[in-house]
């Protein structure tokens, strides 16, 4: 695999006596979406604050493009944008003037990149209004706009979607995917939310007091001698049963359904099997633990 | 250096795209409006044998003195007005009437208290506002230096300082010029130097004067922008400075009767360098060269401890 443009190690926030954020370890690669997921007060904003030179490090280091954030922070931060928090920008400023401003606190103003951000947020419209006229999606957007600027090869979103209606989620969404597959950026995103993590992410990290407690990859696919347990629902059900254990496969019947483990690769024979004897086949699906189930059960019923 | 430049711009955009620096403006121009009006309704006409007139002074002042009403505590100024007048007579230097260009200008010099009063106001605010806005989190989440940041708000202070400083200068000439015309002009500017009667040209006073206001007004404006960066609160950075701008001196003379040492060593003490040109040092032991080191010491230390506490402070919500 590529080298990861960004490598979290041994991260460690001391405020005081108490540790916001103990001993983080994490990669985010290239062109992935990774989420960091975990409830109010775990530790992702302050994980994020260091990332973008916000805080400083108590310990570990953050390496971005091989640069520590720790010593050469000028350095570390020249491909990195970000966003945390809530997106706040100077209301008496025009959309396009903010981005003028949080430009040339970088570079040269580049009009045409500028433009070309400010469509890609689908902001065209309302770029010369002031921002005390924008909807808070639009100061969402904005926000992302000023996070791209500069191309960043790392974009970090503290909760990009909060507060925003379905449809300002889903546009939104929309944006990040296309970020990450087209131009190849890693997007770091936090939320407290996991149905929004787990429909936008490609892998998850879960936080809880300031630890990871666990990671999780949301879109796996099945390699072909893994094991997977399948719903079958098949009537009759028990002339089913004496066929599976012709095929020396251990099947349970439970609420109408019969769960099996099986190989991936024998899902098609086991389909085959059950058409030869005509049995009636309603459904063969595989049984998914939803990324919630295991979440909660990861959390101990964790309170979100 | 291009960088720099470009975070000066910055500020300067937020700060005129602002109603604040603009009602500042206002301010000053309705200022100059309401001089031009006291001078046009109370000054008379300035008489044409400017000589002749001040002969009739001086005797009419002489007869004041002699007169066994007039009471003693009077008489050290009646003295002082007719060493001025005499002076002007033998040096064929003419008084500066109000109702004249320069005149004018000179009458409207004392509004640059007005715009140390405004630069403290925007001094004192220019970080800590970043921090109620919220949008100190995108400034300092750039890749840049913080110390250059905080330094280009500093320089974006002073560089619309003197644009004030300047606007007053140009707009009261010019408005002097066209209302009064510009024959008339007295050229020199006199006044008593340790009881010694000296003149110079009106540009170098005009340029003694605003320049000592001006290193006044960048120490104020040090010392307000180190309370702003501290606190991130500009209403005590504010009430703070505005203090120490106008009590100062009464301070620093009320410190200095009790015969104090180190009242000399206190940065307000210090900050009217006008003191040097006309009227006589606060303390004993200061000159010209001691205050400006004093001066440029506490510049540093002000500096120091706004951009110290600014480079290290985590930045939270």
């Amino acid at each position: 695999m590529a080298e990861p443009v960004a490598k979290i190690r041994h991260l460690t926030k001391r405020m005081g006596n108490r540790e916001i954020v103990k001993d983080l370890n994490f990669d985010i690669h290239k062109g992935e979406i990774l989420g960091f997921l975990g409830p109010n007060g775990a530790g992702k904003t302050t994980t994020m604050r260091m990332m973008v030179g916000l805080m400083s490090i108590s310990e570990g280091d953050i390496k971005i493009n091989g640069k520590s954030v720790r010593r050469h922070k000028e350095a570390a931060l020249k491909k990195v944008g970000g966003m945390i928090e809530n997106p706040e920008m100077y209301q008496f400023l025009s959309g396009f003037d903010n981005l003028v401003h949080f430009q040339s606190m970088m570079g040269p103003v580049n009009k045409q990149r500028i433009k070309e951000v400010t469509k890609l947020v689908g902001l065209e419209g309302a770029i010369k209004n002031k921002v005390k006229t924008y909807s808070l999606g639009m100061r969402q957007r904005l926000g992302i706009a000023q996070a791209l600027l500069h191309s960043p090869d790392l974009l970090i979103l503290d909760e990009p979607t909060n507060g925003l209606d379905p449809s300002g989620i889903r546009e939104i969404r929309d944006y990040l995917r296309r970020l990450a597959r087209e131009e190849d950026i890693a997007v770091f995103v936090s939320s407290h939310l996991l149905s929004e993590v787990e429909l936008l992410c490609d892998r998850i990290i879960i936080i809880q007091n300031g630890v990871i407690t666990d990671v999780e990859n949301v879109r796996q696919d099945n390699s072909e001698d893994e094991t997977i347990t399948m719903a079958l629902r098949v009537v009759p059900q028990d002339k089913a049963i004496g066929i599976l254990n012709d095929l020396n496969i251990a099947a349970r019947a439970e609420d109408g359904r019969l769960f099996v483990n099986i190989a991936y690769k024998q899902i098609p024979k086991l389909n085959q099997k059950l058409v030869e004897h005509q049995l009636d086949i309603y459904a063969i699906e595989p049984l998914k633990q939803s990324l919630e189930e295991r979440f909660l059960a990861k959390t101990g019923g964790g309170q979100l | 250096m291009m960088q720099f430049l470009r975070l000066v711009k910055n500020e300067n955009m937020k700060l005129y795209k602002r109603k604040l620096l603009w009602v500042m403006v206002l301010i000053l121009a309705a200022s100059i409006t309401l001089s031009l009006v006291i001078t046009l309704k109370t000054a008379d006409k300035h008489p044409k044998d400017w000589k002749h007139h001040l002969k009739t002074e001086i005797a009419s002042k002489e007869a004041e003195l002699a007169d066994k009403k007039t009471p003693e505590d009077f008489k050290p100024e009646i003295k002082k007005e007719i060493k001025f007048d005499q002076y002007r007579i033998n040096h064929n230097i003419p008084p500066m009437y109000s109702d004249t260009a320069v005149g004018f200008v000179n009458e409207t010099l004392g509004y640059s208290g007005l715009i140390t009063l405004f630069i403290i106001i925007i001094a004192s605010s220019i970080v800590s506002q970043e921090y109620s806005w919220g949008t100190i989190k995108l400034v300092l989440m750039r890749p840049l230096k913080r110390w250059k940041v905080l330094l280009a708000k500093y320089v974006s202070v002073i560089f619309n300082a003197l644009i004030l400083f300047l606007l007053l200068m140009i707009v009261s000439f010019t408005v002097g010029m066209i209302v009064f015309g510009i024959d008339d002009m007295s050229s020199r500017f006199v006044f008593e130097e340790q009881d010694k009667l000296k003149d110079v040209s009106v540009f170098t006073h005009f340029l003694q004067y605003f320049g000592s206001k001006f290193v006044g007004l960048i120490m104020i404006a040090a010392f307000a922008f180190m309370l702003s960066t501290i606190f991130k609160n500009n209403a005590l950075a504010i009430a703070l400075s505005i203090i120490i701008q106008f009590a100062g001196s009464i301070i620093s003379s009320l410190l200095s009767a009790f015969d104090k040492g180190f009242v000399k060593y206190i940065f307000f003490t210090n900050t009217d360098l006008y003191k040097y040109v006309e009227g006589s040092p606060p303390a004993k032991g200061m000159s010209l060269e001691f205050s400006i080191i004093v001066l440029i010491i506490y510049f540093v230390i002000f500096m120091g401890i706004a951009i110290v506490i600014f480079e290290k402070r985590d930045v939270t919500s």
